[in-house]
Parts: structure tokens; sequence; C-alpha cells
């Protein structure tokens, strides 16, 4: 899904203007999704146990959890501001150095 | 005892640690408040996950759990994982990237600039303070009610307690309790300022997500003679529908209730610690492990606050019986009751001891923020001519921190209990004015009516609904300000919505129309801060 890792973070493929315009209408719509996700209107009185242990609506939420994390990571792949980065890779932080 | 020798050497070992960070304080005033934008991703993720959690990360999602079921997981825990996030994606890198620009340092700083209006910070100033102050009282009292819990018969002969109630004899008074950990907290925050408050973060945070987890592990291998999977199953299917479900909690309510969050956009505490990052790209662990995280703490003590609820639990950890759903105090002794009935003292003594990181890692940034704030956004511009030296901003922050200090310790003397159901409303207070940081970095056409507007709206509608709930709440016995909802009569039906969607609905619609039908922005403040080649 990426190229290299580029000082401590992952850095998307080369791609094309249109590309990343695509990927990043694509991360913001799934954003969207989670947050409708999110209102799990099918779950809502659902008490199966998954596993014998965890209430379906909060194992549902916990994988919302999960969920948010990866897109969270695809967003900071593919739609993470440009001049940010360039910005970031030649910041010089100031005194004290990293704390 | 033991209790609270573990508690006194987890205290040490903080203040070890900030006076060890301020060896490399600079001397310089941005160095005190921002840590010379040196904070690396870990302590960033650190800093800000540990700074949004308070003790009712443990504590209270515990007793919510056990009051009203699973759905406090989705309506805080999951909705902070998107929420928190998109903020800090959408709002801190851009305010870090104009901080970084323009040297601001507050909130105010930035808005003055933005809006071209010198006095902004006179109306935004007493409302931000005003709330930070709410949410610094609620940890300082939380902090001293979990000292007293955990060294309960620790000191029988300093404390003679009320022999009327057990547990307080022995136990360390909650004054006293609330005052070593201000005074713990305070000296970190001064001699370390930003730099100690960062490492103190990463540190506490580390405590807490580790004991918390340990603590759900050793009370799920007690509550039955089985291995902990057989007890965990064996007690979830003990568990009635009422707490496996969110029957108790209407959809609309859940839905308005992600609203909430936003708060997290205008906490000038955590605006703060934006600034600190080193660069934009710091942010990024941040924004992905932040939803995470808050599963790793929230799952554990939901489900120890639903199993709470069984008559398995309750003849393992005989108190639990002794606690009735009609008091609104009582859940908050849910997790201290399970972990005194199965655990020992030492595992004890580190649980409080991670209650108490859940709550001084928000505390130490608030206090810093606020010192922070009197600083700049009052005595430099209005008493220094903006002049201030470094010398001068350090002494002053450091002055205002301790100020900061004594007054909440000494209303918190006054044992104002009510500032817990107040939670809510700072929480709503803050999202209410979401809609102009949201607005100040990305619509051009903004204006400073438009902003005065968005204030006086959030507030006008704040006051009002907040007298209505205090009016609702006299009116039957055992509501609580928290509690109050609007009701909305649509088709036929009527929809409970969480306060803050009036509040947000009122300060959006009178940012946009003051906005649109006032004087713009010169065009050299538009094209500050939003250049045309970006």
């Amino acid at each position: 899904m990426t190229g290299p890792v580029a000082g401590f973070w992952w850095v998307p493929p080369r791609q094309s203007h249109d590309e990343r315009i695509k990927m990043k209408v694509a991360v913001w719509s799934l954003v969207v999704l989670l947050i409708i996700l999110h209102q799990d209107i099918w779950l809502w009185d659902n008490a199966t146990l998954v596993g014998g242990i965890i209430p379906i609506g909060l194992f549902f939420h916990a994988c919302i959890s999960l969920a948010a994390g990866v897109i969270w990571f695809m967003a900071t792949i593919y739609a993470w501001p440009v001049e940010d980065a360039a910005e970031a890779a030649t910041h010089q932080p100031g005194k004290g150095g990293d704390a | 005892m033991t209790s609270a020798i573990v508690i006194g050497c987890y205290l040490a070992m903080l203040l070890g640690l900030g006076l060890f960070s301020s060896r490399l304080f600079s001397g310089s005033g941005k160095d005190f408040q921002l840590a010379g934008h040196s904070i690396g991703p870990v302590m960033l993720l650190m800093s800000l996950f540990g700074t949004t959690m308070t003790a009712f990360a443990l504590i209270g999602s515990t007793g919510e759990a056990w009051q009203s079921g699973i759905g406090v997981y989705g309506k805080l825990a999951s909705a902070s994982g998107i929420v928190h996030s998109l903020c800090f994606f959408l709002i801190g890198v851009k305010v870090w990237k104009l901080g970084h620009k323009y040297g601001y340092s507050t909130q105010i700083e930035f808005f003055r600039d933005r809006l071209e209006s010198r006095h902004v910070g006179l109306v935004l100033f007493p409302i931000l303070v005003a709330m930070v102050i709410v949410y610094i009282l609620a940890g300082v009292m939380g902090a001293g009610t979990v000292v007293h819990v955990f060294t309960s018969g620790a000191f029988p002969s300093l404390f003679a307690g009320n022999p009327a109630v057990p547990p307080s004899v022995g136990a360390i008074p909650e004054h006293w309790g609330a005052l070593v950990i201000c005074c713990v907290v305070l000296v970190y925050v001064f001699f370390g300022g930003m730099r100690g408050t960062a490492w103190a973060n990463t540190f506490q945070t580390i405590a807490f997500m580790v004991l918390g987890v340990l603590t759900f592990f050793v009370i799920a291998k007690g509550l039955g003679k089985g291995s902990m999977v057989e007890n965990m199953a064996a007690a979830s299917a003990a568990v009635k529908a009422k707490w496996t479900t969110r029957t108790g909690v209407s959809q609309s309510e859940f839905l308005t209730y992600m609203l909430i969050p936003l708060s997290v956009g205008m906490f000038p505490h955590l605006f703060q610690h934006w600034l600190t990052a080193k660069s934009a790209n710091s942010f990024k662990l941040s924004v992905v492990a932040h939803p995470i995280f808050i599963m790793l703490v929230w799952l554990p003590c939901v489900m120890l606050g639903i199993w709470a609820t069984t008559d398995i639990a309750i003849s393992v950890v005989k108190p639990l019986a002794r606690l009735s759903h009609d008091v609104a105090s009582d859940q908050n002794k849910v997790l201290p009751m399970l972990v005194k009935g199965l655990s020992g003292d030492v595992l004890g003594g580190f649980l409080a001891a991670g209650v108490l990181a859940a709550i001084m890692s928000s505390l130490d940034s608030q206090f810093l923020c606020v010192g922070t704030m009197f600083t700049n956004d009052i005595a430099n511009p209005y008493f220094a001519g903006g002049k201030m030296t470094d010398k001068q901003t350090v002494f002053w922050t450091r002055s205002f921190v301790i100020l900061v200090v004594a007054v909440t310790y000494g209303i918190s003397l006054l044992n104002p209990r009510g500032v817990f159901s107040l939670g809510i409303w700072c929480f709503s207070g803050f999202s209410s004015l979401f809609p102009l940081i949201f607005a100040a970095l990305y619509w051009k056409k903004l204006t400073k009516a438009g902003a005065y507007a968005c204030i006086l709206a959030a507030s006008g509608t704040w006051a009002w609904l907040f007298w209505s709930a205090m009016k609702w709440a006299g009116e039957g016995k055992g509501r609580s300000l928290s509690d109050y909802l609007i009701h909305l009569p649509i088709g036929g039906q009527e929809y409970e919505l969480m306060p803050v969607t009036g509040m947000i609905l009122a300060s959006t619609i009178a940012m946009i129309v003051v906005s649109l039908v006032s004087k713009p922005l010169s065009d050299a403040t538009i094209e500050k801060f939003f250049p045309a080649n970006s």
C-alpha cells in the first residue's frame, strides 16, 4: 500500500495529481462512513456475547476504535498536507534538542 | 500502609523526573511555555493522550458502565477516537504551522492576530479560564478523594477519621491529599515548565495505561475459581441485558453526544501542547494511536463496570451490595471496591498511582496553560506594553501558576461537590466555540464581528440552557445537571438532544450571518493566514 518508511513515517507511492485527489476523497469518505457506522442502530438492543465474553455492541465499538486508527493512518499517508511534510523536513528545532 | 508507600514512591519519582527535566531548561520564555518546539512524536502522543484522559477514563468509565451499561463506550470512547484525531488533524497541524510561523503561545494571541482585534482576549479570556478552572477543580478534588480512599487504615494514629464511616479511619483526609498532589504538580511545572510537563505526562500516561490493564486481569482472575477466561465468560453471562445493550439511551442523544469531543479543538491547554511539536509530522503518531490508546484504557474498564452489577461480583466483593444506582456518587466507588476486594495492597497502591497519574497528567497542562494565558494575554499586552523580556515571561508564568494552584486549592476547600456535574457543561462550552477555531483556520470570510457574534451566541445559549437545566434539576429528586436534555418535537415524535447541539447551532449561525453582513478583514490579514500559493 505504501512506499518505504521515510524518517519515522510511511510515504505514499508516487502518484499523479488526479490519483492523489482520488485517494484524499477516498480517505475522507471513509471518515464519514466511520461516523455513520458509529451510530450502529442495528445493534442497539442486541445482547449477544462475542466469544462468550464481550457484548456485541461493545465489541462493535471497539472495532470502530481500531478502524479509526487504520483510517487515520491512511489519512496521514494520503491526505496529509504536502507543504507540512516539506516544511517539517527542513525545520530546525529550537534550543533544547529533542525533548 | 503499603498502598500509601506505593503512592508516596510514585510521587517521589515524578518529582525527580520533573526536577531532572529542568536541567535542560534554556531560560527563555518560549522554552518554559512551549519546550522550545522540541517535542517529538512519541512524547507528543503521550502528552496529548495524557492531557485528554482524566480520572474519568479509569474510575468514571467503570462507574458509568456499572450505572447504565456499555453505551458509555460509544458515547465517549469510540466517539473521541474519531473526533479527537479529527481535531488533531484539522486543527492541531494547522495551528502548529501558524504558531510556529508567527510565534504564538496561546489561543488568544492567534485570535487577536487573525481577527485584527486587539481586545478579543478580554472577551475570550474570562470564558476560557472559567471553564478550565472548573476542570482543574474537579481534578484537584478527585485527587484528594483517591488519596483518601486508597490510604484507608494506613495512619490510624494520625488521622482518627469518623468512626461511623470505617473507611475514613486512618485515611489521609481529602484536603491533605489534594494539597500533596497540587504541590507535586506545582513543583515539576514550576521547575520544568512545558518540558517537565511533557516528560511527566509521558511517564504518567504509560503508568495509567499499564496499571489499568494489569488491574483488569487481576480482577478478572479473582472473579471466580476457574481460569481467567472462564471467569470472564461466567461474569458476562450473568450480566442483565440492560447493561449489555444501549436500551437506556435514545438514539438522538447518542448521536448528539458525538459533538462533545469537539471540545478538544478549543481546549487552551491542548492548543499549547500542539505548539510544542517539533514538526507537523510529529502529529502523525498521535492522530493514529489516539483512538487505539483510548480503547486500551476504556474497554477493560467498561467490562469491569458491567461485571460489577452481577451476583458473581457481589458474592466475591461484598461491599458492592451496599452501592445504590440511585445515589450519584456511588458509581465512583465501583473500581476502588473491586480493586480492594480482589487484589492486595500493593496493586491497590499501584492502581491509586495510576488514577493519580491520569489526574495529574491533565492538571499540569492546565496549570501551565492558565499561567501562560495570564502572562501572555493579560500581563504582557496590558501591563508591560508587549515588551516582556524572557526573564520576566518565565517569572510571571511561574507566579501565575502558583496563584492558580493556590486559588483552585482554596476553592476546593469549600468542597463544591457540584463541580463534578459541571464537567459535561464545561466540555459543551468548549465545543460551542469549535466553529470559531474551525472558521478562523478555514474560512476567509470570517470577520471580527462574526467572531464576537459566535462567542456571544455560544455564551448566551450556554447560560440559557444551563439556567434551564438548573430549574429542571431543582424540580425532581435525584436529577443531575449532567442529565439535562433538549426535547425537540418533530412530526409527532420527540427527540432528545444534548444541550451542546443547541449551543453549536446558535454559535455557527450567528458567526456565519454576522460575518457575511459585516466589514471583511484586510487583504493583508487574509494573505497572511491564507497565502495565495498554498
